[in-house]
This record gives C-alpha cells, structure tokens and sequence, in this order.
C-alpha cells in the first residue's frame, strides 16, 4: 500500500476507534503502522489446512455460571464521591445530537 | 394492501422475570429504583471487571427457542459488538453473532400466525442472547434544547433475547398478529412481562415493491408496529407515485406524532467489529439440559387456544383472543372455575373488558384487578337472578373497569333491573298522561308503540326489562281501546 | 544475586520474616523502617512506583495484623502491586494519563487474597502504560530504572514491580503477563517471575489488556517467595468466567533443592540460536550441562511454527486491546472534559487523544484493522488458527517432555531508548515469552547466571498446571547456578 492509501486507513481507523489524530504525527504514525502490518503478513506464508479450528481461548476448565440471585449493588456515588460528574445522580454525558 | 411489501422484524424481549441482569448480581427491576442504583463494577464496566453469565437467563433462551421450534446451537457463543454510544458503558456490547463460524444460541424457526382465516408460517431467522444499555434522558426535556445528556445505568446488563425473523409479513397487520402472539409466547414462558414500558421492543425492516430496505427503529409495542408500518409504507409509496426512489436508511418511530423521521447517518455504521468475548469461553449446551427444559415447558398459547375451546366450550375465536394475554386467560380460567358461566364470562372479558382498557388506554393487568373474579363472580350472579338486564350488565362491567367501582356499590345506588311490574306501571300511567297525542296514535296504529316505550326506559334510566315494558303498555292501550 | 540497593535486613525471603516476626512481633516495623529507609535513598533514581503508600498507613496495618489471631503466610510481606490491578480507595492508574486520578471503588480478587494472607500493600508500581511494552519506558508519567544499571532498562510491563523487589522496596510484587510482562523484567532485573497456566490465577480486577492472554503472577526474589505467593492467589474465583476449578496442592511443598523426578526436558532450538547474544548463551550452555550432572535429560527439539508466534501473538493482543481500551472515554471516570454544550463524539475522541499515549494508540488502530470488514478473516481469525497450530504443537512437546527451558531474553537489558523508538525491534524482545501465553501454559524466570554485572533470565515452562514441576526446577536452578 502507499503512503497516501495508508493515510487513508489512518483516518478510517481513528473514526472507527474515535481517537483523534495529531496531524504532525500522522506521516510517523503511518510508516509504523505500514512496518508492523508487514510484520504481520509474515503468517501468510504460512499454509493452514482448513480443518483448523480457530483457538480464541486456552481455557478449557468449566465455565462458571450464576445463579439468578441478587448481590450488593453499589451506587454510582462509590465512583464519584465528588459528584462532579453526576446530576441529580445520573451521569452527565455530552450531547448526543 | 400492496402485495409486494416485504416486512421483517428484530424483536427485543427483556427477560424481566429474572432477579437480576445478564453478567451480574444487580437487580433487573431498574423501573422501580432511582437513577445509577442498582449498578455495580460490572454493569458499569469499570476497568478489571468481568462477566459472569446469569444460568437462569440461558435457560429461558432455550425455552424460547424450543417454543419457536428453533435448532439449539450445542454451545453458547458470546462475541463483543463495538460502538460507541454514552448509553453503552463498555462501548461494546456482549451479543452473538452468525458469521465467522460463530453461532447464536439458536437459528431456523418457526411460528404460524393466523390473519383473516388464513394460517401463515413465519421463519424465524435466529435468537441471540445480549445486553441491554442504559437509558439517555435530557435535562430539558428535549433533545435539541439541552446542552447535555443525562445518562441512567440501572438498565445496562438487563437481559435482552433478540428474536429476528425472515422478511415474511406481506402487510402491517401480518407482523401486528406475529409480535402479538411472541409477547403471548413471551408471557407464558414466563420471560417477558410484555406490559412493563420497554420491555418488547421491535425494529421492523420493510420494503416496498422491490425497493430499498428501510429499517424503523423504536417501537414499542404491537399496536405502534402497525401504525408505524401503515404510515410507513403509504409515505414510500406515496414516494414512488411521485417519481421518487427509496434510499436505505435507518428511521424512527415517533409515537407522540404518528410518524417516522429519518436518523441521522451515522458514518461508517455497520462496522461492528464482532470478535468472540475472550472472557466468555464457550459454554456446552447440553442434549440433557435442553430436553430438561423441554419437558418442564409450560402450555404455550396455541394449545391452550384448543383447550380452552374445548373445556369451557368457547368459540375458536374467543379462546385465541384469551390466550393473546396470558393474564387475561389465568383470569379467564380462575374465574369461570370459581363462578361458572365461562360463555358469559369469555364474553365479558373479551368483548367489554378489553374494549374499556384499550379506549381508556389503562393497563390490562389494573383492568384485571379491578375486574376480579370476586367482582366478575357478583356480577354474574346479579345476571343470573334477574337483578341486572344484559344491558345493565355491560354497563357494570364498564364502570367497574373505568371508575374501580364494586358491584354492591352499584346496585346500593338502585342501579338494578325493576322486576316489580306495579312500580313499571306507574311509569306507565306517568307517560300515558304526560303524552295523550301518543296513546291514541298508538291506539290506531301498534306500531307507535315503540315511542312509549322508549319514554318509559327513559324514565326508568333502562332499568327497567323491555320486554315487560312492552307487555304492561301493551296491556294499557288494550284497556283504553275499550274506553 | 542482590543489586547494590539492597540491605541484608531489606533482602530477607517471606520464611525468614515470618520466623523473625514470631519470635519478636517488633521485627515487622524495624523490616518496614529498612525496607522505608532504602525507598528514601533509591526511589527518586528508580521510580518503581506509581504510588507509594506513607509509612505510617503501612505501619499502622502492621499494628492490625500484629494484633490479629492469624499473621497469615505472607506474615506482613511488604507487597508492591502493578498499577493495572485495581485496589479499592487506591488509585490506579494503568500507568497512563487516562486513569491518573482513577480510583476504583473495589479490590481485584488477588488483592483481597492478598490482605487476607497477611500481606501489606505498599504501593503500586510503574508500567508501561496499559501494559503495553517491554520496557517500562512507556510509562505516562516516567521510565524505571534498571538496579544494576541506570543506564539500562528494567524490561517490561511490570518494570516497576520487578525492580521494586530487586531493589529490596517490596518483598515481593505482583505483575501481569501477557506476553511476557512478568518474565522479561524479572530477567533483567534478576528476580524471579512467574506466569501461571491461564486460569489458575483470578484476572477480576486485572485491567485488560488482552483478555485471553492475561495472567497476574508473582515476582520475587526467591523461588520460595513466588511460590508462597502463588499458593496464596490463585485458586477458583466465582468472579471470572476463565478461572480454573483445580486443587493444586501447596506450591511452596515443591520448592526442594534436588529435582522431584528426572526430568526430561525440552531445549527449543528456535528460542536459543537467532540473535542471541554471546555471553548470554554462555551462561544458558553452562546452565545445562550443570543440570545434566544433576541427572536431567536435555534434549534439543525444533518448532520451526515459533517463527509466526510474533505476528500471531501480537494481532491477537491487538485486536482484544482495541476491544478492551474501548470503555475509556472520559464519561464515568479518569481524564474529564467538559461535556455541556459538546458533542459526544467531539469529547470521546478528544478524550482518547489526551488519555492516550503512542503506543497505546498505535495498538488500537491496528487492533480495530484487524478486526474490521474485509481484514477479519486474513488477520484476527488466521492468528487464532495459528495459535491452535502453535498449542497443538506444545501438546505433542509436552507429551514427551516433563518441562521445557529457554533464554527468557535472547539480550541483555537494552540501554534506555535503544528500542523504544522502533515498535518492530521493541517487540522483538517478547520472541521467547509471548508463544507461552498463545498457549495458555505456565512459564517462570530466574536469574541463571550475570554476564558483565548483569543478570540473565532462565524461562523454565511446562505443561497446563505444571507449575509445581516449574518451581522445583526453577529452586534446583537457583541452587547451582553458583557452584
């Protein structure tokens, strides 16, 4: 991929991951994210039969399950003792329009 | 109905009959507690917390699945869902997912609806096991006029099963018919209180004559769903007549006007990223485990339809219309063991009952409580002992239904039918002379009769038996006519 | 095997603790003086720690403890806690600006073992920032500093863990792991560092980096300190969905000085021959042909499927970062913007911005291209077939072999800002550490020798559960590494 397409996927990604990206650091920014991708193509030289299941865990224990009863809540008031994220205890978001 | 609409629906049903939410010990009742209370290190996603899931939950989506003759997947599958939103404390949400080789807790059902005489089978697509989010509200009331968003966790981490199904329904009404008996479903497996606010909410996709599909967002409730798919369709088709086309797009419901608007396009939607959840390994579901459930399953609404029909002697029609409210039918059973005459009182609760709550716009379950067979016992006995007319008899029911009034208190204000022909005579005699011009008009011609009578039931604010009226002026004018 | 740092007082193992302490409760505060007195000389050069703990909160619980039945196998082991591990009322910070004034409102379930065993936090301790790197340089606030070499780094994540118990600032720590955040810093820094089989330890509390990779264990500067440190945290947790429901038996019963059985153990060539340095494989060579005179069998085995680990470990890392770092956007806690009159996705992204550093940022943005549409299948879901591959290929190693051992690091301790600068040479450290977390096993280091006045880190690793095993040789290592 070229630098410019590069750039591109930069932007696309920090819409996606809704990070903001310092303009000044975006050419460094592209080149490692360029290398490291590289890097990554290195497992597609490596064939893989297509039985292969994924593996997305190595636990293999049992899975623990809940029963449906109640446990100690705690108020949002723990988090923010302060209250100055907080309105008549909900939270303040910014706008969401 | 135009024939070439395509409707398809993605049902949210909380499961509110669990104590708590899917992941953590927290209280599922958010309706009743103040804002941010019943939240915890989980539900609010802090930094280090984990899910665990809720067992009760996954059993209860097995039962639906069974009851919507679905494929059980033989291990639960959680992936994480991303985007952001300030209601979603992770920024992901904990669902399922069907690509990748991934699978949700069930897929390939079914579910046969019945609209006008016809029986229809509708697929469905698949189940999925997710979280729901929080709650937004704004300090001013209004989106657009508050300067920021208040934000409620307390419904964030309620259990949530998502039913999709195939694009089946040809006409709003079709899809009404269908979400009104999944809530039935809903309601007899004991998963959904359906008449909680929010509790089963439904995206519809529709399409007309080929067109985009258009997704609608926001419905509340089976009634909303078809107004909102009658009101849909007529502004694409009006569209179209126009020489316009359908665009894809994402519109909401808004319930107060009737109408759907268009959401704003949110850039780069649909890239959700699904990805197992690393800290939910599969979970085996068992062949054990789903016949367990299997056997434990509750009679489901369409079996009880035929029961009922059968047991209480009920027309077709009027059992499915009570197997539609599971309360409604419990009641319906309770009180006709309790006070008999179940033809009366399917009739009472079908035709009257549901007839008051929906134009009072009153909860079927307050409409019940005051309805109770205590009350539905005195009012059938008052029927049957000729105290009340049938006439009466409704107009009990609806004021009952309406003010919360007892039967006794009714019939204390002399509310009752007059059985005593002396006291109807003197009614009589009092309209007789109040209108001379009509007694001897109705002594010429017998039909003129109907006018005294009227006046004599107006008199007697109905009460009095029609057909006694008829009978005593009847008698009068013969008396006359000798005069 | 000390850094100059430390103090015969400040150096002393758990056991010797517990012994003095029994015999004269007031040892416990001469302990915390010395332990208090080398953090006033050292500190401000090292900067292990995030947050210190005041002497007087510490030797105010040590006056609890003294007081109650139990002192507990920790007997008031003074234990440093990495900055990911959330403690209730202290702050946390995953060593980033994101969470600088994050305090959670509950403790992680090791630190709540921790507490009831006896141990007395002291502080919390410097790491790159959300795990993220070798080095601990990648800290939001500043690097630590290697004890044997200022000019050199500790390694990382858990740099400040590692060197708070090199430097005899702790008596033991915990670190996390999940590409080899625990072995790499306890190789360079000469301590010992244990990466349990993933499971076996609770990771509620633990905040993520990536989930299905991460383990909290020990670092120490005695084979028997990690293993008394081990027994206490692991063990079932209700909490976390992946922990282990095993009996393991005492760990601290292994720590012998012969070897329990004859091992057979493995030698992976791919972990010993490219780029490794020559002094470094000096010591490993004589290492081995010490515990073949113990009776050992030491075999040399190729896994030419090692050479993807890199790429592998390091998309899956990614991918469940970008999932995991999802969550911090300013709202409920850590950095905080103005929100009124804002736009959510204005102050998310701004948020994002400021809260994280490079490297966090570098790794969400791959992360989130690995998973995104289109690049799914070829990245994220290839890797997790290549980690199938790779824990099959253990599974058959370990059928044959007892233990395997390695070079934790194929280098010395790099100079400060040697690799920093380049992702690619920075992840090259993890070559010999990140395959053992792909497959969820146990793996440990211990210092196995010095080359030019630095420690070199022996990776001593094994099946699922194998930890016993590990220790026992890890203890014979310690043993003769100096005869």
């Amino acid at each position: 991929m070229s630098r410019v397409s590069w750039e591109k996927v930069i932007k696309r990604l920090s819409t996606l991951a809704l990070i903001e990206i310092d303009q000044a650091r975006s050419d460094s920014l592209s080149r490692d994210l360029e290398r490291i991708i590289e890097m990554f193509n290195k497992i597609n030289e490596l064939g893989i039969p297509e039985e292969v299941e994924p593996l997305y865990t190595t636990f293999f224990g049992e899975v623990n399950l809940r029963d449906d009863l109640e446990s100690e809540s705690m108020g949002i008031r723990e988090l923010d003792p302060v209250g100055e994220r907080l309105e008549d205890r909900y939270l303040k978001s910014p706008r969401t329009l | 109905m135009n024939n070439d609409v395509m409707i398809g629906l993605e049902v949210h049903a909380q499961i509110t009959y669990l104590r708590t939410k899917l992941f953590c010990g927290c209280s599922s009742n958010y309706r009743e507690n103040p804002p941010n209370t019943n939240v915890c290190p989980v539900c609010l996603g802090l930094p280090g917390s984990l899910p665990v899931l809720n067992k009760a939950a996954l059993e209860k989506a097995i039962a639906l699945s069974l009851a919507l003759n679905c494929k059980i997947s033989d291990k639960l599958l959680f992936v994480r869902k991303h985007y952001f939103y300030p209601d979603l404390p992770k920024n992901y949400q904990i669902s399922q997912y069907d690509r990748y080789g991934l699978t949700p807790i069930a897929v390939n059902g079914e579910v046969t609806i019945e609209v006008d005489n016809k029986v229809k089978t509708i697929r469905i697509r698949r189940i999925n096991i997710e979280e729901d989010t929080g709650r937004i509200v704004y300090p001013e009331r209004s989106v657009l006029g508050s300067k920021y968003a208040l934000i409620d966790y307390n419904r964030a981490g309620v259990a949530l099963l998502e039913i999709v199904t195939e694009p089946d329904f040809r006409s709003p009404r079709e899809a009404r018919v269908f979400l009104d008996k999944l809530g039935s479903i809903l309601e007899h497996l004991e998963i959904t209180d359906t008449s909680l606010e929010g509790a089963l909410r439904a995206d519809a996709n529709v399409s007309v004559n080929g067109g985009s599909r258009i997704e609608i967002k926001n419905i509340g409730s089976p009634k909303d769903l078809e107004k909102a798919l009658n009101y849909e369709i007529a502004r694409q088709l009006n569209i179209i007549k126009s020489g316009g086309t359908i665009e894809r797009e994402t519109r909401h419901w808004i319930k107060e006007k009737g109408i759907t608007v268009a959401s704003r396009v949110k850039e780069l939607e649909g890239e959700y990223r699904y990805f197992p959840d690393p800290d939910l390994p599969p979970i085996p579901i068992s062949k054990g485990l789903i016949e367990l459930i299997s056997k434990s399953l509750p009679e489901l609404p369409d079996s009880r339809a035929r029961r009922i029909a059968k047991e209480y002697g009920v027309s077709d029609y009027v059992a499915s219309v009570l197997v539609l409210h599971k309360k409604l039918c419990d009641h319906f059973e309770h009180s006709s063991k309790v006070c008999g005459n179940p033809k009366l009182i399917s009739s009472l609760l079908v035709n009257d009952l549901l007839r008051w709550v929906d134009e009072a716009g009153i909860p079927l379950a307050v409409g019940i409580n005051r309805l109770n067979t205590d009350r539905l016992c005195k009012l059938v006995h008052y029927f049957s002992n000729g105290l009340i007319s049938i006439k009466l008899l409704k107009d009990y029911v609806r004021q009952v239904v309406l003010e919360d009034i007892n039967p006794e208190e009714l019939v204390s204000r002399g509310l009752t039918t007059i059985g005593e022909e002396e006291e109807i005579e003197k009614v009589v005699d009092d309209v007789f002379k109040e209108n001379p011009k009509a007694v001897s008009d109705a002594i010429k011609d017998p039909k003129a009769i109907n006018f005294l009578v009227g006046q004599v039931m107006r008199k007697t604010k109905g009460r009095a038996d029609p057909k006694l009226v008829n009978e005593i002026i009847r008698r009068r004018l013969a008396e006359y006519g000798l005069k | 095997m000390l850094p100059p740092q430390c103090t015969q007082v400040a150096s002393i193992s758990i056991r010797t603790l517990r012994k003095r302490v029994a015999e004269d409760p007031d040892f416990l505060f001469s302990y915390i003086d010395e332990v208090y007195s080398v953090i006033e000389k050292y500190e401000h050069r090292l900067r292990a720690y995030i947050t210190l703990r005041p002497k007087s909160e510490v030797v105010e619980e040590a006056e609890r403890l003294l007081k109650s039945k139990e002192i507990g196998p920790l007997g008031g082991a003074l234990v440093a806690i990495k900055d990911n591990i959330s403690t209730k009322g202290i702050r946390t910070t995953c060593g980033s600006k994101m969470l600088e004034s994050y305090v959670p409102p509950y403790d992680a379930t090791v630190v709540s073992k921790i507490k009831e065993s006896g141990g007395i936090i002291i502080g919390k301790t410097n790491m790159d920032e959300f795990a993220m790197g070798s080095t601990t340089e990648n800290s939001a606030f500043y690097p630590t500093l290697n004890p044997w070499d200022y000019g050199r780094v500790p390694g990382g994540s858990s740099g400040g863990s590692a060197v708070a118990v090199a430097a005899c600032e702790a008596t033991v720590a915990l670190g996390s792991d999940t590409g080899g955040s625990i072995r790499l810093p306890a190789a360079y820094t000469g301590t010992v560092g244990i990466k349990p089989t993933y499971g076996l330890v609770s990771r509620y509390g633990l905040i993520a980096y990536g989930s299905s990779l991460d383990q909290i264990g020990p670092i120490a500067r005695y084979v028997e300190d990690a293993a008394v440190v081990l027994d206490v945290i692991s063990g079932h947790d209700p909490r976390d969905s992946t922990s282990l429901r095993v009996r393991t038996g005492y760990f601290r019963d292994y720590v012998v000085d012969y070897p329990l059985k004859n091992y057979r153990v493995a030698v992976i060539e791919e972990m010993v021959s490219e780029g490794v340095d020559r002094g470094v494989m000096k010591v490993f060579s004589k290492l081995l042909e010490k515990l073949e005179g113990r009776g050992l069998t030491v075999e040399f085995k190729r896994m030419p499927l090692l050479q993807y680990s890199l790429p592998t470990y390091y998309i899956i890392a990614m991918a469940e970062a970008s999932s995991n770092l999802a969550r911090y956007d300013g709202l409920k806690y850590g950095v905080r913007l103005e929100v009124e009159g804002k736009l959510w996705t204005d102050v998310y992204r701004k948020a994002r911005m400021l809260g994280f550093g490079d490297e966090v940022k570098r790794r969400i943005l791959i992360g989130t291209y690995v998973l995104s549409e289109g690049l799914y299948e070829g990245y994220y879901l290839k890797a997790a077939k290549v980690r199938r591959l790779l824990y099959e290929e253990f599974t058959k190693l370990f059928k044959v072999y007892d233990l395997a051992i390695s070079l934790t690091s194929p280098i010395l301790p790099p100079r400060v800002g040697e690799v920093i600068s380049d992702p690619i040479k920075l992840y090259s450290l993890d070559i010999n550490t990140v395959p053992i977390n792909l497959a969820g096993l146990p793996a440990l280091s211990v210092p196995g020798g010095f080359v030019e006045g630095l420690p070199v880190g022996i990776q001593v690793f094994g099946p699922p559960l194998s930890e016993g095993y590990i220790l026992n040789l890890a203890r014979v290592i310690e043993v003769i590494r100096d005869e």
